[in-house]
């Protein structure tokens, strides 16, 4: 069980005028299975609640608790590759692979799925960016069942290897029903992968709207009902969805 | 020419008497001695140097508060600080690896210091994040990340130690090719100095080449 409840009273950082609060009064309960999409403006603390609930910052004011108890496993994505650039790319999977992961062959199997084969023993700096992010997907997913933690996994990518991405991330969890949390800043992508979509305010942030996702599988990125199911929001909500729209569009 | 000869001897004079010392067996022992002594001081001026470079790279406290003897010990001359231990520990072998450690722990902490201070902490959160364990995110995640620091602290450690080791010998031991050495001098026999050098820097030179720089490019070649 790798659901959690995270509950922020109040996040700070040091600023050069005193603390700035970056999250504040944010409660967020993802369940078992769940994808869901945060998505919200530069600067709201998507990135500082991620880490949170990664265990990757624990100087906050609230509580964080998993459904079992006990943190799961975890595979989290960062907004860079973050490789280990001495390692080919299978042994980046398999620095963080479980003994049934390395056992059952899902470092090389997850490479290939990511359109890598052949590149296994490449260190990240014989290859492309796009496929250092691919290689970062793949470890991410490498321990099954792990609780996935995604920080805008496809940002800045062209738009071929976002596909392509998504598609790998999507089929995995079809198969595998993993726990996800994506952040993202781009509303169609998180109308194409999410069962829920939160939104979080501008800084300090916090949850404003939590929406099941009004589109139906199968979701295409491209397809009309993600394009209406984004222009509906964008017409009930246009203040509070401006700032994604603007980096969507 | 006989006092010309004696001052600078001809390679051929110096090969010659180099294939007396080494047909003797008595070369072969005092470099096998010696090089005892610089391989135990490396060993040990590596890994003091290592832990306190750590320390100080990552602790910005302990940095602060070694930063001064680390400026002391980098300053102080060689030749004090083995007359120091040899008065302090006595004439013994563990005076002379103690000795030498010393002169060579200063600059190996300075490199790796460095080289803690330029560990990636993202790499770091990777390690977190996927909750490997400690001994693993040292060693697989961390210390790759300090082995340029690291051979290039090897590479001057193995150059400077054997000549600190050498005048230890000539100092305060009765074997070994710095002890060999003295007795040459006091003999004016130039063509054995000579003959223990070329066979001393031959050997280093083999082992830099056969050795480190193979081992630096299997353990660095992701740089380039």
């Amino acid at each position: 069980m790798s659901g959690f409840t995270v509950d922020i009273r109040r996040k700070r950082w040091p600023g050069p005028d005193g603390a700035i609060a970056v999250l504040q009064d944010l409660r967020l309960h993802v369940a078992e299975g769940e994808f869901v999409c945060v998505l919200g403006p530069s600067g709201c603390g998507k990135t500082t609640l991620l880490h949170i609930i990664a265990g990757l910052d624990t100087q906050y004011d609230g509580t964080l608790t998993f459904e079992k108890g006990s943190r799961p496993r975890q595979g989290v994505m960062f907004q860079t590759p973050r490789l280990m650039p001495w390692l080919g790319l299978e042994a980046n999977l398999e620095l963080v692979a479980d003994a049934a992961s390395r056992a059952a062959g899902r470092p090389a199997s997850l490479l290939r799925e990511a359109g890598l084969a052949g590149f296994e023993a490449a260190t990240p700096g014989r290859v492309s960016g796009g496929m250092q992010r691919r290689a970062a997907l793949a470890r991410a997913l490498v321990n099954p069942g792990a609780l996935l933690l995604l920080d805008e996994p496809f940002v800045s990518l062209d738009a071929p290897t976002a596909i392509g991405l998504r598609e790998v991330l999507v089929d995995v969890w079809r198969r595998e029903r993993q726990t996800v949390l994506c952040l993202t800043h781009d509303l169609r992508e998180a109308l194409t992968l999410a069962d829920r979509l939160i939104f979080l305010s501008p800084r300090p942030g916090t949850v404003v709207l939590d929406l099941p996702n009004p589109v139906t599988q199968p979701r295409d990125i491209d397809g009309v009902a993600v394009a209406a199911a984004r222009a509906a929001l964008l017409e009930r909500w246009p203040e509070l969805l401006s700032g994604i729209a603007c980096r969507s569009d | 020419m006989a006092l010309h000869d004696r001052i600078l001897p001809s390679p051929v004079a110096v090969l010659r008497r180099l294939l007396v010392e080494a047909s003797s067996g008595e070369m072969e022992i005092q470099v096998a001695i010696t090089l005892a002594r610089v391989a135990a001081s490396f060993v040990v001026a590596m890994l003091a140097g290592t832990a306190i470079g750590i320390v100080m790279g990552a602790r910005r406290r302990w940095d602060l508060l070694l930063d001064a003897p680390l400026l002391i010990a980098l300053n102080m001359p060689a030749l004090v600080i083995i007359i120091l231990v040899f008065v302090w520990t006595g004439l013994n072998e563990f005076a002379v690896v103690l000795a030498v450690a010393l002169n060579k722990i200063p600059s190996v902490v300075v490199s790796v210091r460095e080289g803690a201070r330029a560990v990636d902490s993202e790499l770091l959160q990777v390690a977190r994040s996927f909750a490997l364990s400690r001994r693993t995110t040292f060693l697989r995640v961390y210390l790759p990340q300090l082995t340029p620091y690291l051979m290039a602290a090897t590479r001057n450690g193995i150059a400077i130690i054997w000549k600190i080791v050498l005048v230890a010998e000539l100092i305060g031991c009765s074997s070994g090719v710095g002890f060999k050495l003295g007795g040459f001098f006091q003999f004016f026999d130039i063509a054995s100095v000579l003959a223990y050098t070329a066979v001393f820097v031959g050997l280093f030179a083999l082992i830099e080449g056969a050795l480190l720089r193979p081992l630096e490019r299997r353990l660095t070649g992701w740089r380039l």
